[in-house]
């Protein structure tokens, strides 16, 4: 696929609703829980708003607030007319209009020294530079100048020169230029563009990518979850496809590749592809024990146990632990040893009988035992070879970065539990009281400020099931006394509650330990 | 504090002999308990018989009648069955082999595998018996550490359920000794495949179960907090 910058249409409804629903995983600086609150919360429609948006998110305006509100919210509350745009000063109106009356960026700041004041524009950009590097005599130099400058010019009086300085002082310390908030906004808007209208290969190429993020195993198990609430599916790596990495394979799915799996280096996929091509192995026409002792055994015991433990070789229909089970076992014969067992197994059903029917071929009566309780192990294993959920789940988080072919949810009863922590993260479960299950992902406990219970420990809970990862569960002081025992991460429990009022975090009330 | 993620592998050896220095192992049993969830892994029984050391070295070795006749007891079988069963188990290497895989399949990670995602060793007597049996072996079949100590297990910790058992019950009349016949009996545990290895590891499992739930719930009772602050310290 070719896509040229210029062919991108700046007013995409799909990329502009997509950035609107907050489903801003993978779009350059909405990434964050913050960025994606906000996204949804200010609902931008242009580069403009965009571009604020980027600049709202930073800690200028955040942090600046007048009549109690923050910057931030008070520039979302006018966009979304919750409140009315009001200028400071009549005079400032032609410089703060496309921002609603707020102080967003640092050339808005510069304009109003100069018009408002008289700076010239070397003077407005040392008092940008001032405002950054926080130079108190500086700043205090600048302020007297300031006054006496916007008294001349006549537009405001003291007080309002003195109110308007301050203002600019504290809205402006961390805040953004414009010409890279547009930049910002531009590179946002092409991923957002690229994953509202592209969605494969988007996934495709960012789950590529995610191995160089400085938590890949988190940044896989984001785009993966986002991808599947997209309803894009993520396959297992498939040792059929030969793929290195990352890639867009039939029926539209984004299959794993082999060397993105942890344990499986470069080296031993360069090592299988070599062998592949040299013996002319055909992996679709070949059984599991041909497979085994014409390739699995020649590659590095740590590659194979990863490749067989992430589902790489599933599609022979054999349980991973079976097949992990007799690679052990195999790795104990010699070469030479390997050698008879592989040239006689055609003619064989199975590993077992080539074995069978080559032990008098064995010289040593030792290395005849070994091979007997071989035999005898494969009759009788000493443990059993099925796949539970969990190793399932625990080999490929730890292997792929994430579970897909299952999740521990599956091994609990949860028949009561009728809604999920996508519906709850998309806001698509009724105004009552419902249940929703999943894995403790994290706890943050923090003690109240406020109320009646103030310095009461609460605690906000990360919930994961197959659909999606909810991070706004709220366990009020109350509530967190009663449950605190079930509160720990990787326990399994159902939580009774409400979405809050304004509908971005779920409300436990009753907490229940989930049931195998 | 955080919690420890590591599973329990409860465990028991039978051995060709009393003395832990010397004898050598002819099976070993193994079940896993979820320390998280407080229930035995379904599927995660381990059995597997082998030959004794001494058997090794050579095939008709004799043993004393009195630890045959144990095996046999236990076994229901003859102590003539009892020599053909050993003789023809597996190695002391194959299945040290595949016990430490098995051990490996219940890792608290599944990458970067290391002793400190391994189980923790837990069973009955096993600081005075087993552990020794098993520390012998990884030395013999190089599981061990820098240390030498063995790697297969977690190395912090070793629960041994007798200890356990002792220092709940010993203010306690009704229960005359802490073997686990008697402990069974105590705790109304059937007694039916006793000392078959695979049952008293499920017995163990089980009793450690109850103990890891008492704990649990007492834990979120008792204040420990500042419990000494009003004491004078001399």
């Amino acid at each position: 696929m070719s896509l040229q910058f210029e062919d991108i249409d700046l007013e995409n409804k799909n990329t502009w609703d997509l950035i609107s629903s907050g489903n801003t995983k993978g779009c350059f600086q909405l990434e964050s829980r913050l960025g994606r609150s906000l996204a949804k919360k200010l609902k931008p429609s242009n580069i403009e708003e965009l571009s604020a948006l980027i600049s709202i998110m930073r800690p200028g305006c955040l942090e600046a607030i007048r009549d109690n509100k923050s910057v931030t919210n008070h520039y979302i509350d006018k966009k979304n007319k919750v409140s009315d745009v009001d200028f400071f000063h009549e005079s400032l109106k032609p410089i703060l209009g496309n921002t609603y009356g707020e102080m967003v960026y640092q050339e808005q700041a510069m304009q109003i020294a100069k018009e408002i004041a008289g700076f010239d524009l070397q003077e407005a950009d040392l008092l940008r530079k001032a405002i950054g590097k926080k130079k108190p005599e500086e700043m205090a130099k600048l302020k007297q100048k300031f006054i006496k400058g916007a008294s001349r010019i006549g537009f405001l009086n003291k007080e309002e020169s003195e109110e308007v300085f301050n203002w600019i002082e504290k809205s402006q310390r961390y805040s953004f230029n414009k010409s890279h908030a547009v930049s910002y906004a531009m590179n946002c808007y092409l991923s957002a563009y690229a994953k509202a209208n592209y969605p494969l290969f988007f996934f495709t190429s960012y789950l590529k990518f995610a191995k160089d993020k400085i938590d890949p195993q988190q940044e896989t198990k984001e785009l993966v979850q986002n991808a599947n609430e997209m309803g894009i599916s993520v396959c297992n790596p498939d040792i059929r496809l030969q793929n290195e990495l990352i890639q867009l394979g039939k029926n539209d799915c984004i299959y794993f590749g082999l060397t993105d799996i942890k344990g499986f280096g470069k080296s031993a996929f360069e090592k299988m592809i070599k062998i592949i091509n040299n013996d002319d192995i055909n992996l679709d026409k070949m059984s599991w024990s041909e497979i085994l002792v014409n390739l699995l055994i020649n590659i590095n015991s740590t590659a194979v146990k990863a490749v067989i433990s992430s589902g790489g070789l599933d599609y022979l229909k054999l349980n991973r632990n079976h097949m992990l089970f007799e690679f052990n076992l195999m790795s104990q014969l010699t070469k030479k040893e390997i050698e008879i067992v592989k040239n006689n197994l055609e003619a064989s059903t199975s590993i077992k009988s080539s074995l069978l029917n080559n032990i008098p071929k064995v010289k040593l009566s030792r290395r005849r035992t070994v091979i007997e309780n071989i035999i005898s192990t494969i009759d009788k294993p000493p443990y059993k070879l099925n796949d539970s959920i969990e190793w399932l789940v625990d080999n490929e988080s730890a292997l792929l970065g994430y579970s897909i072919s299952c999740s521990k949810i599956d091994m609990y009863d949860i028949q009561n539990v009728s809604y999920t922590c996508s519906d709850v993260k998309n806001q698509r479960v009724p105004n009552k009281a419902v249940m929703i299950a999943g894995e403790i992902e994290s706890i943050n406990v923090t003690k109240t400020k406020k109320g009646k219970s103030a310095g009461s420990k609460m605690a906000f809970v990360t919930l994961n099931d197959s659909t999606a990862s909810f991070d706004s569960i709220i366990y009020f002081p109350e509530q967190y006394a009663l449950y605190s025992n079930h509160l720990f991460e990787s326990n399994v429990i159902i939580i009774k509650g409400n979405l809050s009022k304004d509908k971005t975090a779920f409300i436990a009330e009753k907490t229940f330990i989930a049931q195998t | 504090m955080k919690l420890l993620k590591n599973k329990i592998c409860v465990f028991d050896l039978e051995t060709d002999g009393s003395n832990p220095n010397e004898c050598s192992p002819v099976q070993i049993a193994a079940v896993i308990v979820d320390p998280i969830k407080l229930q035995i892994v379904e599927g995660s029984e381990f059995n597997i018989m082998m030959k004794p050391e001494k058997m090794e070295k050579d095939i008709n070795h004799e043993y004393d009648s009195d630890i045959l006749n144990f095996h046999a007891r236990v076994r229901n079988c003859s102590t003539q069955d009892i020599i053909e069963l050993w003789q023809n188990s597996m190695s002391q290497k194959q299945a040290w082999s595949l016990f430490t895989e098995y051990l490996n399949k219940y890792h608290s990670r599944s990458v970067k595998k290391n002793e400190f995602s391994a189980p923790v060793a837990s069973g009955y007597n096993i600081n005075k018996f087993d552990m020794k049996i098993i520390n012998r072996l990884a030395i013999k079949f190089k599981s061990v550490n820098k240390e030498n100590n063995n790697n297969i297990f977690f190395p912090r910790d070793v629960l041994d359920l007798m200890n356990l058992v002792y220092y709940w019950l010993m203010y306690n009349e009704d229960i005359k000794s802490i073997s686990l016949d008697n402990v069974r009996d105590y705790f109304a545990i059937s007694k039916v495949n006793a000392h078959d290895a695979l049952k008293d590891v499920q017995d163990c499992a089980n009793i450690l179960i109850r103990f890891l739930k008492l704990h649990k719930n007492l834990s979120g009772k008792i204040k420990f907090k500042d419990a000494f602050a009003n004491e004078s310290t001399v």
